[in-house]
C-alpha cells in the first residue's frame, strides 16, 4: 500500500513526537512511523533531568550553561548550536510545562532543579542545580505527555510499522520511506515531501548497554546505506553508573542528590581525579575514572565494578528523589541502597555522533549548507553537534526538545512554503529493494542463526571499541566486523510467517548494526587522539592542532570507506585544558 | 539450574489451535522472567513472539501472564518465580484482548479506550510567560498516577473488562484521573461525561486486582475512588 | 472505533447504593434488634423448639413482659404466638407510625441496593445494548412490584388489630 502525507516522522521517542506535535501545530499533516508503539520508545528510560538555566533555586545563566556543554564536549561541540540549544531551553521547558509535563517542584511551586554532573556556576566554579526534574522519571512523563499531546492533535501514528529504506528522487531528493507493518507482513511505501528521522541511538552494537532492545540504531544506518555521512561515530558514551553485569542505569541525579562512587578499599576516589566536583564530574571522565580504579586492582572484590554508595543521602531522599532506581536495585540487584552501596560499571548508554544536520535539523551531505532536500533528523540519530566529544548529563533530553521543537517549527514552514508543488515523483517500484531483502532472508534455508552473529559484534564492540582504546583494538575491530557483515548477510531466521515476525527484523537489524559498527571502530582507529569519551591509550592527549574538527565518515556499504572533515565552530570559548 | 517454561503458543497462520509448548531452559536465580523468553527465542525456538524494549521496566512492552499472574516480565525475577531445579514457570499472553501471535496481544482496543478519555492537559486561559505555578502538595496528589507506563496489566487483570469489553478500564481512567486532578488542569466539565458513564467509574466495583497486577505499584483503586467522589460532587 | 462514554450519568445512583449499603448495616441491626432481642417491646424468644415441639404445636416462651401485654390486649386466655407479638407492636398507636417507617425505609434502601447491584452484574452478561434495556426494565418492574408488595404489608399489618 501507499500512504501519503506532507510530512513522515520516522520513530516515536522525544525527538520524533516533538517534531510531530510542532510541525502538526503548524499545519502539517504529519505521520510518524515507528517499529515501536510510540510509549514504548528509549526517552522513556530517561531519568535524572533536563537542564536548563530556569535559574529556579539558584542564579543561572544559558551562557553558564553553554560553558558547560562546550567543556564538556572536549571543545569540540559546535559552539552556535550549543548556544541555540542553552538558549532556547528554558523556554522550550516551559512549553513542555505547558503542555502538562509534570515536573517534580519546589517549595515556590516552581519547576524543581538538582545538581548533575558537569554543570556548574559561573563558569566551573562549583555545580549548579539546573536539572530540570520528574522524580527520576524524566523522560518518561516528558515522552507520555508527548504522546497525550500528539492524540489531542491527531498526529497520524503507524505504530509497529519498522521503516526500512529511504527513498529519493535520481537528483537526491527525499520522497518517503519503505516500511514493513509487523502485525502483518505487508511492506508499503509512504509517499512524502518530508521525512524526519528520529529513530534514536545504537547502544545495542554493545555487550553492556543501558540501551533498550529496540535501541539498534536503524535510521543511522538507513541513511549512511544511502551513501550520506555519519559525523563523529567515534564518540560512544560510557555512562559511570550501570548496575554491574545488567547494564541497567543508574541516574546521573543519584549522585547529584549526594551519592558517592568508592573503590575496594572504600576511597572517594573521584576527589583524586577531580578536586572541584569529585563525583560529578562528567561521564567521560567518571567512566575512565572507573576503568582505572577496575585495572590497577580496586575494583570490588577483585571484580569489575565499584561502589556507588547512598547509604548516608537517607531513605526519605532515596524513596521520594530516587524512587525508581531504589526499585531497580532492589529487584535486579537484590540489594537495598538505603543500607548497602550499590554495585555499578560503566554501560554504554549515548551516541554523540549520527546523522550530521544543521540547527534546524536539516541533514547535510557534507560541509555546512550541503543540505539534503526534504531530509531531517532529530534526536540521538543526529549530530548537531552539541555534544562533542562527550555529552553533558541532562542535556540528551534538552537536545531532543529543544532541536525536535526546531526541526518541527521548520518542516512546517517548509511544507507552507512547498504548499502548491507536488510531491517529488517516487521511483519505480520502491519496495523492491526491500522485498528482495526480505525474500533472501527468509528463502535461506541453511545459516547461523542472528544471535550469533550480534553476541560476536557486541563483544568485540565491547573488548575492542568501549571506554579504552587503541590501534591494536581497533583493527582487531575492524576485522571482525569485516567477518561478521560476510556473516549477516547469512544469516537464517526460523520464522518464515509474515504475522508478527519479530525474528525477521532482527536479521534486518544485524545488517544495519554492522554497517554503524564500522562507521564506530573506523572512526576510532582515524581519530589519533584522546578528547571526551574517545579515549586512546597509544595517544592519550587532546590534539588541538590536528583534530580539532568533526569526522564524516562514508560507506560503500561494502566494507569500503573513507573520511571527510568539517570544521569545528568555535564564537566565544576557546579550547583549553579540561579539568573538573 | 534448569527450568520447565511453558509458553502458550499460538499462531493463526498455521490453522492449530493454542496449545502449550515447554521449553528447558537453563537459568539463574537473579535472572529477569523475559531472559527465559530471550533464551528461548535466540536459542531454542526463533518462531516464539513477544514484545520487548527497554528490558528494565519502564517501556511497559512486556506486560504478560506469568504463573496465571499479570507481570511485566523484564521486572520479576526467577527466584521469585519458582523454589528450585526443575520447577515449572508459565507464560501466556494478557488475558482478555484478542492474541495476534503466541505473547503478543492487539492492544488496539486498550488505547482505544485511553484515547476516549481525553489524556491531555486541558487549559484554555493563555499561560503565563514562565511555568504554571504547582506546590509539591498540588504535584503529590498525581505523582502516584504519572508513573504510569500503559503496560495494559491492571486492565486485562479487571474482572469488569473481562466481563465488559466496553468498560473504559483502570489504565484509562487513572490517566483521566492523572489530568482531571492535575491542578493545572480545567477540563473536567469535559473529561469527567466521559468516565461519569455506563462504560466508565461506576463499574469499578473496587476488586483491587489493577493494583495487585500493576508493576509499578500504583494504588489504582484509591485513585478511581477519588475520581468517582470528584463525578458525584461534580453533579450534586 | 466505538465511541466510549456517551450515556447519561450513573453518579447518582453509584452515589446512593453506597448511601444505602452503609445504611443498611444499621437498619439490619436495628431490625434484627428490635425483632428479636428487645425485651421492653417483649420479643425475646428465650427458648428453642426442637422439630418435634414445633410439630405438637408448642409455642415459645416468651418473657413475662411480653405475656402480660398479649394478655392486656387480647384477654388474659390469650395464647401468645410470635405473630401476635410482631402485631402488637404495629397495631401500637404510638410506636406503629415509629415502625412501619423504619420498615418502608428498610424495603425502600434494600431494593435499591440490591437492584443497583443485580443491574451491574446483568450488564457484565449481557452485552447488546437492547438486551441491557429489557433487563433493566424487567430488574427494575420487578423491583417496584415487590415495593407495592411491601408498602402494601407494613402498611396494613395491625390493622385488624
Amino acid at each position: 500500500m501507499t500512504f501519503s502525507h506532507d510530512i513522515v516522522i520516522v520513530g516515536a521517542g522525544g525527538a520524533g513526537l516533538m517534531a510531530a506535535l510542532y510541525a502538526r501545530e503548524g499545519g502539517a499533516d504529519v505521520a510518524v512511523v515507528s517499529k515501536l508503539h510510540p510509549l514504548r520508545s528509549h526517552t522513556g528510560a530517561a531519568q535524572g533531568g533536563i537542564g536548563a538555566a530556569l535559574g529556579n533555586e539558584e542564579e543561572d545563566h544559558w551562557l553558564w550553561h553553554a560553558f558547560d556543554t562546550v567543556k564538556g564536549s572536549d571543545y569540540i561541540g559546535d559552539q552556535d548550536a550549543i548556544e541555540i540549544m542553552c538558549q532556547d531551553a528554558p523556554r522550550t521547558i516551559v512549553e513542555l510545562e505547558h503542555y502538562g509535563v509534570p515536573f517534580s517542584r519546589n517549595k515556590q511551586g516552581k519547576i524543581s532543579q538538582r545538581r548533575f554532573g558537569g554543570h556548574t556556576r559561573n563558569f566551573g566554579e562549583a555545580p549548579v542545580r539546573r536539572a530540570c526534574h520528574a522524580a527520576d522519571r524524566t523522560g518518561h512523563t516528558i515522552l507520555h505527555t508527548l504522546y497525550d499531546q500528539c492524540v489531542k492533535n491527531h498526529v497520524r501514528f503507524y505504530d509497529e510499522f519498522q521503516v526500512l529504506d529511504l527513498l529519493m528522487t535520481p537528483d537526491g531528493e527525499t520522497c518517503g520511506v519503505v516500511a514493513y507493518e509487523i502485525l502483518t507482513g505487508e511492506i508499503h511505501t509512504f509517499h512524502a515531501k518530508i521525512v524526519c528521522f528520529a529513530t534514536g541511538g545504537y547502544g545495542r552494537a554493545f555487550k553492556t548497554t543501558s540501551n533498550a532492545h529496540a535501541g539498534t540504531g536503524d535510521g543511522m544506518a538507513i541513511v549512511l546505506r544511502k551513501g550520506l555521512p555519519l559525523e563523529d561515530m567515534e564518540f560512544v558514551q560510557f555512562h559511570p553508573t550501570g548496575l554491574y553485569r545488567l547494564g541497567i542505569l543508574i541516574t546521573e541525579g543519584a549522585r547529584g542528590e549526594g551519592g558517592i562512587l568508592r573503590n575496594n578499599e572504600g576511597e572517594r576516589f573521584m576527589e583524586r581525579y577531580a578536586p572541584t566536583v569529585k563525583d560529578l564530574a562528567p561521564r567521560d571522565l567518571v567512566s575512565q575514572c572507573i576503568y582505572k580504579e577496575i585495572r590497577e586492582g580496586r575494583g570490588i572484590n577483585g571484580k569489575e565494578y565499584v561502589h556507588l554508595d547512598m547509604t548516608h543521602v537517607g531513605e526519605d531522599v532515596l524513596l521520594h528523589k530516587l524512587p525508581e532506581i531504589t526499585v531497580f536495585s532492589r529487584t535486579y540487584m537484590g540489594i537495598d541502597p538505603v543500607k548497602q552501596p550499590i554495585p555499578v560499571a560503566p554501560t554504554c548508554h549515548y551516541a554523540m555522533g549520527g546523522i550530521p544536520t544543521d540547527h534546524d535539523g536539516r541533514v547535510e551531505r557534507a560541509q555546512r549548507g550541503s543540505t539534503v532536500p526534504g531530509l531531517y533528523a532529530v534526536g540521538e540519530c543526529a549530530c548537531v553537534s552539541v555534544h562533542g566529544a562527550n555529552r553533558l548529563g541532562t542535556n540528551s533530553l534538552v537536545d531532543l526538545v529543544v532541536f525536535g521543537r526546531r526541526a518541527g517549527i521548520r518542516m512546517a514552514q517548509e511544507i507552507q512554503d512547498r504548499r502548491n508543488e507536488p510531491k517529488p515523483l517516487l521511483p519505480d517500484d520502491p519496495q523492491k529493494p526491500t522485498r528482495d531483502l526480505l525474500d533472501a532472508i527468509l528463502s535461506r534455508t541453511e545459516g547461523e542463526p542472528v544471535v550469533a552473529v550480534r553476541t560476536d559484534l557486541q563483544q568485540t564492540m565491547m573488548d575492542n571499541v568501549s571506554v579504552f582504546r587503541n590501534e591494536e583494538t581497533l583493527t582487531q575491530a575492524l576485522a571482525d566486523l569485516k567477518a561478521l557483515r560476510e556473516r549477516a548477510r547469512r544469516v537464517v531466521v526460523r520464522d518464515k510467517g509474515k504475522r508478527f515476525n519479530t525474528e525477521l527484523m532482527d536479521a534486518v537489524e544485524i545488517g544495519f548494526m554492522v554497517d554503524y559498527a564500522e562507521a564506530i571502530a573506523a572512526g576510532a582507529k582515524y581519530r589519533t587522539e584522546s578528547r571526551g569519551a574517545h579515549s586512546r591509550e597509544d595517544y592519550p592527549q587532546r590534539d588541538d592542532e590536528h583534530w580539532l574538527k568533526h569526522t564524516l565518515f562514508y560507506s560503500d556499504g561494502q566494507g569500503g570507506y573513507e573520511f571527510g572533515d568539517k570544521k569545528v565552530i568555535i564564537t566565544r570559548f576557546q579550547p583549553k585544558e579540561r579539568k573538573y | 539450574m534448569k527450568l520447565n517454561v511453558k509458553v502458550r503458543r499460538y499462531d493463526p497462520e498455521s490453522g492449530k489451535p493454542p496449545y502449550w509448548a515447554t521449553y528447558e531452559v537453563p537459568a539463574e536465580p537473579m535472572d529477569s522472567a523475559l531472559s527465559l523468553l530471550l533464551h528461548i527465542k535466540w536459542h531454542l525456538d526463533g518462531t516464539l513472539t513477544f514484545r520487548k524494549s527497554c528490558a528494565h521496566g519502564i517501556c511497559g512492552s512486556d506486560a504478560m501472564q506469568i504463573n496465571g499472574e499479570n507481570k511485566l516480565a523484564c521486572s520479576v525475577l526467577v527466584q521469585d518465580l519458582v523454589k528450585g531445579d526443575g520447577d515449572t514457570i508459565s507464560f501466556a499472553p494478557l488475558p482478555g484482548s484478542p492474541v495476534i501471535k503466541d505473547l503478543v496481544i492487539d492492544q488496539t482496543r486498550f488505547f482505544e479506550k485511553y484515547r476516549a478519555v481525553m489524556p491531555w492537559l486541558i487549559n484554555d486561559t493563555p499561560p503565563p510567560e514562565r511555568e504554571r505555578l504547582q506546590s509539591p502538595e498540588e504535584h503529590a496528589i498525581i505523582e502516584d498516577a504519572t508513573k504510569c507506563i500503559m503496560c495494559g496489566a491492571c486492565t486485562h487483570s479487571c474482572p469488569s473488562t473481562w466481563a465488559d469489553p466496553d468498560y473504559l478500564g483502570p489504565a484509562a481512567m487513572l490517566k483521566a484521573y492523572r489530568y482531571t486532578f492535575d491542578s493545572r488542569d480545567a477540563g473536567s466539565a469535559q473529561r469527567l461525561p466521559i468516565v461519569d458513564s455506563k462504560d466508565g467509574l461506576w463499574k469499578c466495583y473496587t476488586i483491587f486486582n489493577c493494583v495487585q497486577a500493576c508493576p509499578k505499584e500504583i494504588d489504582i483503586t484509591r485513585w478511581l475512588s477519588a475520581l468517582k467522589r470528584k463525578a458525584v460532587t461534580a453533579q450534586y | 472505533m466505538r465511541t466510549y462514554g456517551t450515556n447519561r450519568s450513573n453518579a447518582l445512583n453509584w452515589f446512593l447504593h453506597r448511601i444505602t449499603g452503609t445504611f443498611l448495616i444499621f437498619l439490619l441491626i436495628t431490625h434484627f434488634w428490635v425483632q428479636h432481642y428487645d425485651a421492653q417491646t417483649a420479643t425475646v424468644v428465650a427458648q428453642t423448639l426442637s422439630s418435634e415441639q414445633i410439630e405438637q404445636g408448642v409455642l415459645p416462651e416468651y418473657s413475662s413482659e411480653a405475656r402480660a401485654a398479649v394478655k392486656a390486649k387480647f384477654g388474659p386466655d390469650a395464647t401468645v404466638t410470635p405473630y401476635d407479638v410482631v402485631m402488637l407492636r404495629l397495631a401500637d398507636p404510638v410506636y406503629a407510625v415509629l415502625w412501619k417507617g423504619f420498615n418502608i425505609l428498610f424495603l425502600i434502601f434494600a431494593l435499591h441496593h440490591g437492584f443497583y447491584g443485580l443491574n451491574n452484574i446483568l450488564s457484565d452478561y449481557i452485552r447488546n445494548d437492547m438486551g441491557r434495556l429489557v433487563a433493566r426494565v424487567l430488574s427494575w418492574s420487578l423491583a417496584l412490584v415487590l415495593l407495592v408488595v411491601g408498602l402494601y404489608a407494613v402498611i396494613t399489618a395491625g390493622w385488624t388489630y
